[in-house]
């Protein structure tokens, strides 16, 4: 059955549309980024690929990506659901494996599916970030100077600059190893995406309108900002992991645990939908009882 | 060979009894036809049969297997609906081989034969979306004829296909039939039914009687309707 999904979600064009979407948004990111470092008061020392790169998919929660990654995490395969219940295609396939198995899947598809989209995006975003910042040298590798400016990411820079900033957890990680450091946020980045965007299956269960399903990632996000922020725990709600050294307040801990909660609840939704679905009987969402009345 | 037996079926939809101790026996190499009018119960009567709805009182044994809330349901079952339960993005196929891959035994030449059994290329580029009422029809009905099925279940098979469609599928469901396979049919037309049907039902308020236009077909062996 996963292979199945797999090779349905690989298959249909909202896949590469969602890939192509999320290029676009990271593109964006970098002309913005580009046109504003200097104006954001960002000091051209720390103005390097690493830096660039995250500051482009979850510097804050306003930032572009973060504003459009639970719309996009949705789009590749979080109606696949809906689209089942609503065309009656569920029939052939519940036909050969049982509900259980049938409803575990397509959330598992989903987000291996959002896993392999967002995952590409973010790693041509990185490679992008690196030829954008040519002058950014390995950690390992003692860099030149370029005009005044000591371009960052480098083993030496480690007590001259993290010092100026606030202790963060992963900070000496940043300026020791800023590949290894955006590696693992890029690897948060995909978390956070599979767990914003797993929550379609689920949202399957109680909703009918496709559009309104690819959209619950986005209310859901927006509502529990503005809740959390209401409740004074705004900077305790990390979208992604932006720039550690420039954000105290958002740990690597926090972060896992935050989206790895959502992404808990979005796989106990599956069962608790599909009881409803079973009690509510399964034809009231196929053709059949339009046709019978 | 039983293919399907249901007894004393009951089922109620929002309070409205739709089923009100139907009996059937079907069996191997038998073809079935249900007739009755639109909201009677007959596309419930193939949903309970394929698993897919629950009943509130009765017992329906498939393949020799009873069918409950518990049990699995057996392999062997095709079925296709009206309007069929297709993938409108893909081709038809990826519409078949994304149902051939969960079970992996059809491989893609098999499916590719399939398509042209049924009147459709396989080599159609177009996505289901651009296909017509009829080719869509053809596609839910290769569908149902997947992984030599022992019981095909038929809603309507005839709608949408014109009359070329309707002779082949005449011809679809005796091959069916010469192979031992059950196939139930519902549908609104008796002609269509006494074509093809060894017997013939009509549902009528929840019940099942048998139709005065099966007497020119075969008897069933034992008295299987009440």
């Amino acid at each position: 059955m996963l292979r199945s999904e797999l090779y349905r979600a690989f298959h249909r064009k909202w896949t590469l549309i969602a890939f192509a979407l999320g290029l676009l948004v990271v593109v964006i990111g970098y002309i913005a980024v580009q046109v504003g470092p200097l104006s954001f008061g960002v000091s051209l020392h720390e103005y390097n690929a690493w830096y660039v790169f995250l500051q482009v998919f979850g510097m804050n929660f306003n930032s572009i990506w973060g504003l459009t990654v639970p719309l996009l995490a949705a789009l590749p395969f979080g109606d696949t659901l809906i689209y089942d219940m609503n065309h009656g295609f569920e029939v052939p396939l519940l036909m050969r494996i049982g509900k259980r198995r049938y409803f575990l899947t397509k959330w598992l598809a989903n987000i291996i599916v959002i896993a392999c989209v967002f995952g590409a995006v973010l790693s041509c975003s990185l490679l992008l970030a690196l030829l954008w910042r040519r002058d950014t040298v390995l950690p390992v590798v003692l860099p030149p100077l370029i005009g005044d400016h000591i371009p960052s990411g480098l083993k030496p820079g480690i007590g001259v600059f993290a010092s100026s900033y606030q202790p963060h957890v992963l900070s000496g990680l940043f300026w020791a190893h800023p590949g290894l450091y955006s590696l693992l946020a890029l690897l948060i980045g995909i978390l956070v995406t599979i767990s914003i965007g797993s929550l379609t299956i689920g949202a399957s269960f109680w909703f009918k309108n496709r559009y309104l399903i690819l959209s619950t990632p986005f209310i859901f996000y927006m509502v529990l900002n503005v809740v959390l922020q209401f409740l004074g725990l705004y900077l305790w709600v990390p979208f992604l992991m932006a720039a550690g050294y420039l954000n105290a307040h958002n740990s690597i801990g926090s972060t896992v645990a935050y989206w790895s909660v959502i992404l808990l609840f979005s796989l106990i939704l599956v069962p608790l939908g599909a009881t409803r679905y079973g009690k509510s009987e399964f034809t009231a969402k196929v053709s059949i009882d339009e046709k019978e009345g | 060979m039983r293919a399907v037996e249901l007894s004393d079926l009951h089922k109620s939809i929002k309070k409205n009894k739709v089923l009100k101790g139907v009996n059937l026996l079907a069996n191997t190499s038998e073809v079935i036809g249900i007739m009755g009018t639109n909201g009677c119960g007959k596309t419930t009567l193939l949903r309970i049969i394929c698993g897919l709805t629950s009943i509130d009182r009765g017992v329906v044994n498939v393949l020799g297997q009873n069918i409950g809330p518990t049990s699995t349901l057996p392999e062997g079952i095709g079925v296709v609906f009206d309007p069929p339960g297709l993938l409108a993005d893909l081709t038809g196929l990826q519409n078949l081989i994304v149902i051939a891959k969960i079970r992996n035994i059809m491989k893609t030449s098999a499916l590719r034969q399939l398509l042209v059994k049924v009147g459709l290329n396989p080599d159609d580029k177009r996505s289901v979306s651009k296909y017509s009422q009829g080719m869509r029809k053809r596609l839910g009905l290769a569908i149902s004829m997947m992984e030599d099925p022992r019981l095909v279940l038929m809603d309507e098979p005839t709608n949408g296909l014109d009359r070329s469609g309707i002779a082949e599928l005449r011809g679809w469901i005796s091959e069916l039939k010469s192979s031992g396979t059950c196939v139930v049919i519902v549908g609104h037309y008796i002609e269509e039914m006494t074509a093809v049907c060894d017997r013939i039902y009509t549902m009528d308020d929840g019940r099942l009687s048998q139709s005065s236009g099966a007497s020119s077909r075969t008897e069933p062996a034992s008295p299987t309707i009440r």
